[in-house]
Order: C-alpha cells, then sequence, then structure tokens
C-alpha cells in the first residue's frame, strides 16, 4: 500500500491494567499467557467473584489537592495517558491549538465515588456532598482531567456505548485525523468499576463467570465448551494516534498504522448481541482499509465467554470471513485479563498492535475443547511465535447493540519501534 | 462557647488546609493568594463547609473579594461569626 500523509500511526500506548501497568508489561503477559484474574470478595457480597484486578492503590501518586476530583477511574486513565504520551515522545500539546484531540470510554466513569456518595446520604443522612463529588463522579471527568493536564485544546470527546466505548473513540480519533481535522488524538478509556453495587447490578444479569474450582485465574474461558460467563475487570488503556505528515515531521517511532475503523449497530435488542450488526461492523472496517477478508492475519475476538455471545460473534466472523475463518488465527485475550468494559477495546487493540509489531498470536488462554458453535482456527492455551502478522483485526460489541471493529496493521520503515526482547518464562 | 479570635481562626484555617491538602504552613501566609497556594473556589468552599460542621454555624455570607487571600478566608469566617453571635 502506497503511503499517505493522513495514515495515521500508533506512536505511544499506555497500560494499566491486571496483565501489566506497561506496554513492555502485557507484552511479556501476553507471550508467558500470565492471568491478572483473581477473587475479589467485599462484606457486602454473600460470595466472592473472580474479577480482573490492578491491585495497586494510586493516591499517592496525586497530591491530596487533585485528590479531591480523582475517582480511581481517572487516576488510573490519567496514569495510562501519561504513559501513552511519554511513550510518543510528546511533552504536551500547549502548541497545537485545535489540532489534537481526546477521545474517551468509558461504561461507569466515577462509579466508585457515586455510590460512596449514595452509601452516606442513605447511611449517614448526610443531606450535602462535598463540593468535589459531583465533579468526580461525572463520566468524562478522566478525559477533562487529562485535557487540563496536557493542555489538549481540541475535541474532548466522552462516549458510552458499553463494551464497545473506547472502541468508538478510537474510531472517530481515527477518522478525525483521517480526515484532515486533527494531527493528533489521544484515545482509549478507562474503567474502575470494581464495586460491591456494580457487580451485583452485573450479578442481576446472571452472566458473571463463576470461580473456577481448581484455579481461580482460569475463571474467564472465552469459546470453551465449559465457560461459565465474563469476569469483570478494571483497566485504562490509551493510544497516541498521529497523522504520518507529523509522526514523520518530528520523526516520531511507531508501532503500527490504524488502518480500518468500522461501526454498526443491531438495532434489535438492547441486551442481546446480533450477528448481522457486528457482520456489519467487520465489513465496513475491511472496506474502510480497502483490505480484503483473506489478509487478516489474526482476529482479536470480543468474546466475554457467556453462553449467549460467543456463538454470536463466531458466526459472525464465519459470516464476514467465509472460508477464510477456517484459516484464520482467532482469540479472546479476555481469557487473561477480563473484560474492562470501557477500555476493553483500548485493551484489544493495544493487544493486536503488539501481535502486529513483535509478530505473535496471543492465545485464549485456557482453552482446552472448543463449543462446537463457537468453530473457529482458535490459538489454544499458548501464545504462536514468530508469525509474521500484517493486519490485526478486533471487535468489540456492547450493550445496547454498538459494535465497532478496528485494524491496525504493521509499518515496515526505519522508524517502526523494535520489538521486545522475547522473555518467555514457561 | 467564647468565640475563636483573629489569630486563633486563622492558626486553624492554617491547620485544616494542611490537614487537608497537604499545605506547607510556612506558605499560609495572610497575604497568600488562594491561587498562589493550588486552592480553586470548590477547595474554598469545602473549607468553609467543614468550618460549619466543626463550629456547629451556618455561614450565610459566602462572600470573597476577586483574588481573595487566606486573610479574606479568616475574615470571612469572623465576620459570619460574629452575626451569628450578635444578639
Amino acid at each position: 500500500m502506497t503511503n499517505r500523509s493522513s495514515d495515521v500511526l500508533v506512536t505511544g500506548i499506555g497500560v494499566l491494567s491486571p496483565i501489566g501497568l506497561s506496554i513492555a508489561e502485557l507484552e511479556r503477559s501476553l507471550l508467558n499467557n500470565r492471568s491478572g484474574i483473581g477473587l475479589w470478595q467485599s462484606e457486602a457480597l454473600s460470595k466472592p467473584v473472580p474479577a480482573g484486578q490492578i491491585g495497586t492503590d494510586f493516591s499517592d501518586r496525586f497530591s491530596k489537592l487533585e485528590l479531591p476530583y480523582l475517582d480511581r477511574c481517572s487516576q488510573i486513565a490519567m496514569l495510562a495517558a501519561d504513559q501513552a504520551i511519554d511513550d510518543a515522545g510528546l511533552a504536551g500539546f500547549a502548541e497545537c491549538g485545535q489540532r489534537a484531540g481526546l477521545f474517551y470510554g468509558s461504561v461507569a466513569g466515577g462509579v466508585k465515588t457515586e455510590h460512596d456518595w449514595v452509601k452516606q446520604f442513605e447511611r449517614d443522612r448526610t443531606r450535602s456532598s462535598r463540593p468535589f463529588t459531583i465533579m468526580a463522579s461525572m463520566l468524562n471527568a478522566a478525559p477533562a482531567l487529562i485535557s487540563i493536564r496536557h493542555k489538549i485544546q481540541g475535541p474532548v470527546v466522552t462516549n458510552s456505548s458499553a463494551c464497545s466505548s473506547s472502541g468508538v473513540s478510537i474510531g472517530e480519533g481515527f477518522r478525525a485525523i483521517r480526515d484532515g481535522y486533527l494531527d493528533m488524538a489521544l484515545v482509549g478509556g478507562a474503567e474502575a468499576a470494581l464495586t460491591p453495587t456494580f457487580i451485583a447490578l452485573w450479578g442481576g444479569l446472571r452472566a458473571l463467570a463463576e470461580p473456577c474450582v481448581d484455579d481461580v485465574a482460569r475463571s474467564c474461558r472465552p469459546f470453551s465448551v465449559d465457560r461459565t460467563g465474563l469476569v469483570l475487570s478494571e483497566g485504562a488503556v490509551f493510544l497516541m494516534l498521529e497523522s504520518r505528515q507529523h509522526a514523520d515531521r518530528r520523526s516520531a517511532r511507531r508501532y503500527g498504522r490504524i488502518s480500518g475503523y468500522g461501526i454498526a449497530s443491531d438495532a434489535l435488542h438492547i441486551g442481546s448481541p446480533d450477528t448481522a450488526g457486528q457482520a456489519a461492523a467487520l465489513r465496513a472496517a475491511l472496506d474502510y482499509a480497502g483490505l480484503e477478508a483473506t489478509q487478516i492475519d489474526y482476529y482479536n475476538a470480543h468474546a466475554t465467554a457467556t453462553r449467549g455471545g460467543d456463538p454470536v460473534e463466531a458466526a459472525a466472523v464465519r459470516q464476514t470471513f467465509a472460508e477464510h475463518a477456517s484459516r484464520m488465527p482467532v482469540s479472546s485475550t479476555k481469557a487473561i485479563h477480563g473484560h474492562l468494559l470501557g477500555a476493553a477495546s483500548a485493551m484489544e487493540l493495544a493487544v493486536c498492535t503488539l501481535a502486529v509489531r513483535g509478530g505473535f498470536l496471543p492465545a485464549t488462554a485456557h482453552l482446552v475443547e472448543a463449543d462446537p458453535e463457537c468453530e473457529l482456527n482458535h490459538v489454544r492455551q499458548q501464545p504462536i511465535l514468530d508469525r509474521q502478522v500484517e493486519h490485526a483485526m478486533s471487535l468489540s460489541a456492547g450493550f445496547g447493540g454498538t459494535n465497532v471493529a478496528l485494524i491496525v496493521s504493521k509499518e515496515h520503515d526505519s522508524l517502526t519501534k523494535s520489538p521486545t526482547p522475547v522473555e518467555k518464562t514457561s | 462557647m467564647s468565640q475563636p479570635d483573629a489569630n486563633q481562626i486563622f492558626a486553624s484555617l492554617q491547620q485544616f488546609l494542611n490537614e487537608r491538602f497537604d499545605l506547607e504552613p510556612t506558605g499560609l501566609t495572610r497575604e497568600a493568594t488562594l491561587r498562589s497556594v493550588g486552592l480553586d473556589s470548590m477547595m474554598v468552599l469545602d473549607v468553609m463547609l467543614e468550618v460549619e460542621d466543626r463550629l456547629g454555624v451556618k455561614l450565610d455570607d459566602m462572600s470573597l473579594p476577586k483574588d481573595a487571600t487566606l486573610g479574606d478566608v479568616a475574615n470571612l469566617i469572623s465576620r459570619n461569626l460574629e452575626k451569628s453571635s450578635a444578639p
């Protein structure tokens, strides 16, 4: 493909996740299949649940003047954004005016702050919150704070479309650069909703995984015949997107190129996914990228490990990729990082970017026997190394029916970032 | 309860700002502006609400001059306390 000045390159990635607190740690975890899923318990819940946990308290990374505005969601978002900007070799956007933007996705935003306040209101009869509480609990608190810290003066957009929230944000940021409206966009999402109320809210859906008796780290088993449901997780992931022209001008090193974005809605049911809508998003992304289905070398599935959801996606993949579906390597890395909700698409696009950059196929960990209804060419249990990945694709499907597909492609020039040396420990 | 004098009010304000926002007491002079020590309007409001809770009074007058100083905040508290204790 001919390079175009409006191509959109990934020049930085920031990650705070249950399987790594940096892009290098994330890559090591993928290569070693390290699960970040453990038991999460609360006195307020009747039983512990498996959850993808970061574990670290980041409060000490902020001053007491900053903390009143910072729900944990905003804390991890700000730290991941810092990483992405630093990784891209940038020092802020004050000089960019309206040519730099921020596109963010989250499902619950500052939900812990909000729930703590409700508890005070109901239990303690407190009738006036602290002045910051409303700001700290807003869905767009994190992007607002990031834009202030780094002087992002163009569009600062928050999208919430459930599990595809950050996917839409990445896609729209990508499109704004590709269409010439922006030179740079920080794109991604964050979620920190491991609170008893939020987990119980999900519990009502009967879609959460049971803890695996033998090893709780194996509780999320996408595509598996014995899968029991999804595992909620927390994390924040941002990618620094930049036009080729802008990146070349400053000789910025790059991971790869975002080449396709497709978005389509089911328009069918608020809680049940649909094959036609997902296939439409996949097709739209391929068309946008100008790629044939046969050119996709790796597909990172949305597959959350629910009984109903995984077969719908498998059918959408078979419908879109036809014969290539039996050859195209597919995995759902949620098996080790769980479902990051608003940050899920960003996390999984980061995974695809690493696969393209490093030449490996991440696995669906713990997948021994695939459900016949989920028949695909699964990368089972262990990642496959030394495999050229020219184009990788990721799908996210949210409650409400918004489906997003993204494609990341390999960059072959000398400015491409070198892969991390393989440190496979098992 | 006897009403605290101006010095006691300012000392309490310094102590509170140090506890809640980690601000160094040495920088918290009467002349220092709120902006210069890193306090925004919502943080000042938070301080006022805390004063209400601690002293068990309602601060009716929350008006501060533009670019207010810590001295202005202390004066505002004094003013309200005087009003609330007036017969």
